[in-house]
């Protein structure tokens, strides 16, 4: 595997979110507006990128006994690190994403990398690797969070399209950016790959 | 048993490095946070001030901050004169936090000398998006909440929804599907009126005052006894000026 | 696949146009509720049921011919789910919130379960459902229910509904006798039977909606114990709890529920006994809503609750096989 596709892999086809269904708390509940989404998805990739490197660097030093809880712990001050960066100077993304700042720290996608990847590969590999897995979680959570606030509340990043076009008296579903909404949109888009992986396959077979 | 000691050191080695990592990374965000937030406490007082005093005099308003107790919570709000050496205070300023619907709401509220409101911002809420928070939301191509809007002018002290007194001249509409969260406003609004009310009339100082029967708010006024003859005697030289 | 072993609702093993005459008499049986949405509610009523059953239709339709199946627009479920959804609107809601909800309901309630025979839960709820977590202000607001018999002027006099009306009364002072409260609204029990009060614009006529069940259970198309022990519990239940039974089967959708939405052969358990047992949960949930819950209304939530459980209920009142002597154990 080369580097290019090392990168791209965690795009789309081992999406974090739509392929192996980690880190769906985050996925679900913060994608109510683009902003959100992509400011989650950033924080999550910085966290990402600083701890599979730093794992990969110490990989050798790290007993495998007590290896899950010394990646918690090198997690864990990544988060703590953007959090206060977030608070210090985004302000208005930290209140909006709130309590799931300090929960990226559970969040299994890190972990996941930490464990499966950083802890066996050479460092330069797994920083390509978490920027690729990085990059595909947050096309992820935009892709979930524009779906719903559009249907939630007419608008894409801010952007009001239904008044900007001057229609007036539209009102968004208020379900879709309520936690129904993030489960009806998560499994629709599951559905819609699923959907078209087994399509994809059939007309291979045919072949 | 050695392995177990050797285990535990490379942890405790790790969690201290963290630890200290952290330490020294706090102490370098923790400075831009407070400056932060008093930056933000300062634009939402000159917000809910905006309009009582001339545009030039808003950068050099003094601030005097009165620490009361209410209910056992400690609350805090501000009297506002136009410098540090005016005499006479103008406005008051004050923060209440009531429970909403989901959550605390946070509300700053400024209103003049007689407690009628100027303007007021929802700070922080939690509420259900398309109800609750219409509270701070802004209708396109306005400038201002439409919700926040509605309490101009109205009496801090008797500000009520509309459905509970349909008669009042201090009613404000309820946002559709979310009376709690409206409810939960004017109440903040009435307690924090109500103390400071108390303070700015009584020469005794009352233990209890009845806000309405659901809250019993209590003010321990010994701590502010002395304010109390210079708020008088401000008040006098306000009204000489007029 | 164990496709042997499942115990699905019934029709079972029928041809196309059974399900199409079952269908298709459903929906003229609702001809006396539609024509009472008519005389009650005016021409904007009508025009809501088209709107529902229009876009119904068409998204069965183009979902069909999307996933390259046949399409089955003709045996007329669609269009029941649309009369349904239609009837249960009120009469100021926009129309393009009960387009979005009919789209709702056929999409997400029907089709995406597999299309008819395969959902759980009744897509004309789903879509009610929705719209009412979507839209609460239009679907649920005083503002949005209209007077009867004033529909046919351009501007609809809003008024609450009966149920709305007595919750209220109820929450500001909970010593009041509901008939007390009706009393005052000048609203009579005969009111509520023919359906000259406020409401959804096709569930205030327990007349015209029960003139369309005994013709299906006539026919044989609606098992008679669900609504019968759904409206019985309810009256039982409130009867016992202290308040106006009459009132409560009277009023809001109790009747286009029972009549209609929990005899829905696909989401109904198949045995007489598991039918009962729905019927009995759907009372008490009904009840449950309506007296201690925050909404004036429990019907339709109570309907998709208890849909959930038919699949629990099928599988524990599975009838005796023909021919099975049950061995006692030793």
């Amino acid at each position: 595997m080369n580097m290019t596709q090392n990168l791209t892999k965690g795009f789309f086809k081992e999406n974090p979110v739509l392929v192996l269904a980690l880190g769906l708390c985050p996925a679900l509940a913060v994608t109510t507006s683009i902003t959100n989404g992509l400011g989650m998805g950033m924080a999550s990739t910085a966290v990402l990128i600083g701890s599979s490197t730093l794992i990969s660097v110490i990989k050798r030093f790290i007993p495998s006994n007590i290896r899950i809880p010394i990646f918690i712990v090198i997690i864990a001050s990544f988060v703590t690190m953007i959090d206060l960066t977030l608070q210090a100077f985004l302000p208005e993304l930290s209140k909006s994403l709130g309590l799931f700042i300090p929960l990226i720290v559970v969040n299994c996608m890190i972990l996941g990398r930490a464990e499966a990847y950083a802890s066996k590969n050479s460092v330069l590999k797994s920083v390509v690797d978490a920027l690729g897995m990085g990059i595909g979680f947050t096309i992820a959570l935009v892709l979930i969070s524009a779906v719903r606030e559009f249907f939630g509340t007419g608008a894409l990043y801010g952007y009001p399209l239904f008044q900007l076009m001057g229609i007036e008296g539209f009102k968004g579903s208020i379900m879709m950016i309520l936690p129904p909404g993030g489960f009806l949109t998560m499994g629709l888009i599951l559905a819609f790959m699923q959907w078209n992986k087994q399509r994809k396959e059939k007309k291979k077979e045919v072949k | 048993m050695g392995n177990i000691l050797k285990l535990s050191g490379i942890l405790f080695l790790v969690a201290g490095i963290a630890a200290g990592t952290l330490a020294f990374y706090n102490a370098f965000t923790k400075p831009e946070i407070d400056k932060l937030n008093a930056r933000l406490e300062a634009e939402a007082k000159q917000y809910v001030l905006e309009g009582m005093f001339k545009p030039g005099e808003m950068d050099d308003l003094y601030y005097e901050e009165v620490d009361v107790e209410v209910n056992g919570r400690q609350e805090k709000f501000w009297k506002v004169k136009k410098s540090a050496s005016h005499p006479g205070y103008k406005a008051f300023v004050f923060l209440t936090r009531q429970r909403g619907f989901d959550g605390i709401i946070e509300t700053m509220v400024g209103t003049d000398k007689n407690l009628k409101i100027n303007r007021i911002k929802v700070i922080n809420h939690s509420e259900t998006p398309g109800l609750g928070a219409e509270v701070s939301t802004v209708r396109y191509g306005e400038d201002e909440p439409y919700f926040e809007t509605w309490f101009k002018g109205k009496s801090a002290l008797r500000v009520v929804v509309e459905k509970d007194d349909p008669s009042s001249e201090d009613r404000v509409q309820s946002i559709t599907g979310a009376t709690i969260t409206t409810k939960a406003i004017c109440d903040g609004i009435n307690e924090m009126a109500l103390v400071i009310d108390q303070f700015r009339k009584t020469t005794a100082a009352p233990k209890k005052i009845l806000v309405d029967p659901k809250h019993v708010v209590e003010v321990d006024f010994s701590k502010l006894r002395e304010d109390q003859e210079e708020t008088e005697s401000a008040e006098e030289t306000d009204e000489e000026e007029k | 696949m164990d496709k042997m072993l499942i115990v699905s609702a019934n029709p079972h093993i029928r041809d196309k146009s059974s399900i199409a005459k079952i269908m298709h008499t459903v929906n003229l049986s609702l001809l006396p509720a539609v024509f009472a949405a008519y005389w009650f509610f005016g021409v904007r009523a009508i025009f809501l049921i088209l709107v529902a059953v229009v876009s119904c239709v068409l998204t069965e339709a183009a979902i069909q011919k999307f996933r390259k199946i046949p399409v089955t627009v003709s045996d007329g479920s669609a269009i029941l789910t649309g009369l349904l959804l239609g009837l249960n609107m009120p009469g100021n809601v926009p129309w393009w919130i009960v387009m979005l909800g009919s789209f709702f309901a056929i999409a997400i309630g029907k089709q995406a379960f597999g299309g008819l025979g395969f959902n759980i839960f009744n897509p004309a709820l789903i879509g009610r459902a929705f719209m009412v977590a979507s839209w609460p202000v239009e679907m649920t607001s005083n503002a949005f229910w209209t007077q009867p018999k004033t529909g046919l002027s351009m501007e609809a006099v809003s008024s609450a509904t009966p149920l709305n009306m007595v919750k209220s009364a109820l929450g500001s002072d909970p010593s009041l006798k509901t008939v007390d409260i009706i009393r005052d609204a000048e609203i009579s029990y005969l009111d509520l039977f023919l359906g000259n009060v406020s409401g959804c614009v096709g569930e205030t006529s327990f007349l015209a909606l029960l003139i369309g069940v005994i013709i299906l259970i006539a026919f044989g198309y609606v098992n008679w114990r669900v609504p019968v022990i759904y409206v019985g519990s309810v009256f039982v239940l409130t009867w016992i709890a202290g308040y106006d039974p009459v009132f409560h089967i009277l009023a809001g959708g109790l009747a286009i529920g029972a009549f209609y939405m929990a005899t829905d052969m696909v989401t109904s358990p198949v045995s007489n006994k598991g039918n009962i047992i729905f019927a009995l949960g759907l009372g008490f949930l009904t009840f449950a809503i309506r007296i201690w819950g925050g909404y004036p209304e429990g019907v339709s939530y109570s309907i998709l609750l208890m849909n959930c459980t038919v699949p629990i209920i099928n599988k524990f009142t599975v009838p005796k096989k023909f021919g099975f002597v049950q061995t006692k154990k030793a």
